[in-house]
């Protein structure tokens, strides 16, 4: 039995890493399609999340079935505890990137190269994290897991001087206001798809050291 | 819309039952010792089956014991209460403490130990008599004489035991007439009405059905408090299920021993970790 379960295991962890890919794939095609403005590309990340929706419940549904079959225990119980709430961040993800895309169609020409370049800064940040909690996952590195924490609130800077950069522009550009609001919009679902990734590396370390750090300061975090 | 009725709905809920552990922890911490294990080692003939046990076991907890076959765990068990003893090549080395004498001290009557520590086997043994007789052979042989106090051992051994219902009105038949799990029960009864302290489990389900099986494990959970028990198993979510404290055992060392939740979450030890996941063993 020992096989069976190591081999489900296994199995459910490609799975859950080929629904990462996917995922990180529409976020980084959301914010490509938000910096070019580009609205066709903005449709093909609304219609991939169909797919994202599908195996999230089919991952869930076969964790379950471990669960359910083989009842593990220890490294093995927190891999699955790990790969059931690191499918839902992934899930979540994916709906933010639905929420840039549809953003995208609202939006004309970005105006001014200071907000745009604040955007860029605040999306790369946003997929930095994402790519690193999922390294961290794939390399099964708690330590890595745990410097990204520490970098999430730089995260809380860039959105407060993307919202002055929007304020100014709304006094410099009055005109493209359904634009400004679809930059917001933007900017929130990109410090949502960070906070999410914060989410997964917390599962990363609890998955490895079997601690929840998920409300510990800093220093704390360091020390366990 | 009556916000308040709802939230007065949830909060009956969640008091109206288990009220009492909602703010306890999960698992609670060792407690008072009731048997202690200093440098305790069992050999047959030269071999050294249990190597130097340092442990102590909690009064009126649950603690299994597990590990793979031949790695000490039995004999251990069976050295509470001195069952080795008709094994010619053991002996013994090291104390094991209960009451603050060493069970292994010549003064000790090994009879009376063994009512205050009692056992039950893996295969149901119950003597061919009938059921009111397996009961009260224990107390019999203690000296109690008289009906009516045997009648009341016997109702409440086989109540606490959770199986008077089902022998009340057959308590002169042949206890072999009953079915594993009854016999089992039976077992648990006939070690209870001797008043023991402390309850050893030898595998007392791996000749069971699930049904017997989980009848046992609540049994297990009803008794916890009242008895120290301690239990081997084969069966890891068994351990996981009916145990305060778990001890993991290989090639007679004493590997890892903590709370079961702990040792079935976050296992300190790599052994252990690799034992309890199927990855050895």
């Amino acid at each position: 039995m020992a096989k069976i379960i190591h081999y489900e295991l296994n199995r459910l962890e490609r799975r859950l890493l080929r629904m990462a890919a996917l995922v990180e794939e529409s976020v980084l095609k959301a914010v490509r399609c938000c910096h070019d403005v580009d609205k066709d590309m903005a449709d093909d990340v609304i219609a991939s999340d169909i797919e994202l929706d599908r195996q999230e419940v089919f991952i869930e549904e076969e964790a379950l079935k471990v669960l359910a079959l083989y009842q593990p225990v220890a490294g093995d119980l927190r891999f699955i505890v790990a790969v059931l709430k690191i499918n839902g961040d992934l899930e979540r993800i994916g709906d933010l990137a639905v929420t840039i895309a549809k953003s995208v169609k609202h939006m004309g020409e970005i105006p001014g190269v200071v907000l745009s370049e604040s955007l860029d800064t605040i999306a790369d940040h946003a997929v930095r994290l994402l790519r690193g909690s999922l390294d961290a996952f794939t390399k099964q590195d708690a330590a890595s897991a745990k410097q990204l924490l520490a970098k999430a609130p730089e995260l809380a800077a860039m959105h407060r001087g993307v919202i002055n950069d929007v304020s100014q522009a709304f006094k410099d550009h009055p005109g493209s206001m359904e634009t400004l609001i679809s930059v917001l919009l933007v900017c929130r679902a990109l410090e949502r798809v960070a906070d999410h990734a914060g989410n997964i590396a917390e599962d990363v370390v609890y998955m490895l050291q079997g601690t929840i750090i998920r409300h510990m300061d800093e220093r704390e975090i360091e020390r366990s | 819309m009556d916000t308040n009725a709802s939230t007065d709905t949830i909060k009956m809920k969640a008091m109206s039952q288990f009220s009492d552990d909602l703010d306890q922890p999960a698992d609670i911490g060792p407690g008072e010792a009731h048997v202690s294990a200093r440098d305790f080692s069992v050999f047959y003939g030269d071999f050294e089956a249990v190597k130097k046990l340092n442990a102590d076991f909690a009064k009126g907890r649950v603690t299994a014991i597990i590990g793979p076959s031949g790695c000490g765990k039995s004999t251990f068990l069976r050295s509470i209460n001195r069952m080795n003893d008709l094994i010619p090549v053991a002996s013994t080395g090291g104390q094991l403490i209960f009451d603050k004498l060493n069970i292994y001290d010549p003064r000790i009557d090994v009879v009376s130990l063994r009512c205050r520590i009692g056992m039950v086997f893996q295969k149901p043994n119950p003597f061919p008599k009938s059921i009111y007789d397996n009961v009260a052979y224990g107390p019999r042989l203690q000296g109690i004489k008289k009906r009516a106090q045997l009648d009341d051992i016997v109702e409440k051994s086989l109540r606490r035991a959770a199986i008077w219902k089902e022998s009340k009105d057959r308590l002169k038949e042949n206890a072999l007439g009953m079915s594993g799990g009854q016999q089992q029960r039976l077992c648990i009864a006939r070690a209870l009405a001797v008043q023991p302290e402390i309850l050893l489990m030898d595998e007392p389900t791996s000749a069971l059905d699930p049904k017997s099986t989980s009848r046992i494990e609540d049994l297990i959970a009803e008794l916890r408090g009242g008895y120290t028990i301690i239990i081997v198993t084969h069966n890891m979510q068994q351990a996981a299920r009916v145990s305060d404290q778990t001890a993991f055992m290989y090639e007679g060392d004493l590997i890892e021993f903590g709370s079961t939740r702990k040792l079935f979450t976050n296992p300190t030890e790599k052994q252990t970790e690799e034992y309890i996941t199927g990855r050895f063993g």
